[in-house]
């Protein structure tokens, strides 16, 4: 499939999941909540600056206070491969989205976690660039922010 | 349809720790080839795992993600049930790999 048959269904998926965001707000599908979400958040994943992709996952007052731990490298050799791991003691966790603030796209990966799975993801990431890495989390009192900036000596977007 | 997933799954205290190496490009759109020409994405988009038959995880990878993504997770579970991870790229191919909790 063609690359531009890929960027409309992402604006599809886009403004469709802007409407699932407005019944999830208004509690309208509180059955499949999660998976509403988690295809709303699917949609930043279009989103070309760091702002935006925020806004886009609702994030953009997200507590930023200690209670997402983030854990990665200071610095990084190699931009292509960076590990990268969250956890957090809150309650009802349900979705955990990584960012790369300097990449060509922000958003790296969103996870939705059902009921019975552990608040902790480990995944490896791509930085193009030295960039503050964002994990943004939705638990049952909202949204909350881990931030680390990571320095790369070798960019990794070229893989 | 790709190379297996590499995947180990271990039972603990009730909880079962999975980690998971898929096979895959994992182009980013952003290289260039030797004649100049930008290289277009091609990447996983979604991976679905289960364990004995519930959802686990649910992911949504861009092209961000490391070149045979990796994949750590812990959930509820127990000894001999069945993980299975599968995943969709944007061009459709699809995989789908299975193991045993130890």
């Amino acid at each position: 499939m063609d690359k531009a048959m890929w960027a409309s269904r992402r604006r599809l998926l886009n403004s469709a999941a802007r409407v699932l965001g407005l019944f999830v707000l208004a509690g309208a599908l509180p059955g499949h909540e999660a998976r509403a979400q988690l295809d709303a958040w699917d949609a930043a994943f279009a989103n070309r600056d760091f702002r935006s992709a925020l806004r886009a996952l609702g994030g953009e007052g997200a507590a930023a206070d200690g209670q997402v731990q983030l854990d990665g490298p200071d610095m990084a050799e190699n931009g292509a491969v960076v590990p990268f791991t969250v956890t957090t003691a809150l309650p009802g966790v349900s979705l955990i989205a990584l960012l790369v603030e300097h990449n060509p796209g922000p958003l790296a990966a969103v996870f939705a976690l059902p009921p019975g799975t552990e608040a902790f993801i480990s995944t490896r990431l791509k930085m193009a660039e030295s960039s503050t890495v964002h994990a943004l989390v939705r638990a049952e009192g909202g949204l909350f922010l881990a931030r680390r900036p990571v320095r790369v000596i070798q960019g990794g977007c070229a893989g | 349809m790709g190379q297996p997933s590499r995947m180990r799954a271990v039972e603990s205290g009730g909880v079962v720790e999975l980690r998971v190496l898929m096979s895959h490009v994992m182009e980013s759109g952003q290289r260039r080839d030797a004649s100049g020409a930008l290289v277009p994405a091609h990447h996983i988009e979604r991976v679905d795992i289960e364990c004995g038959g519930r959802s686990v995880l649910q992911a949504r990878l861009g092209p961000a993600v490391s070149r045979d993504p990796f994949l750590q997770l812990r959930f509820r579970g127990a000894k001999g049930e069945r993980v299975v991870v599968r995943w969709v790229d944007d061009q459709g191919d699809t995989r789908s790999d299975e193991t045993i909790v130890g």
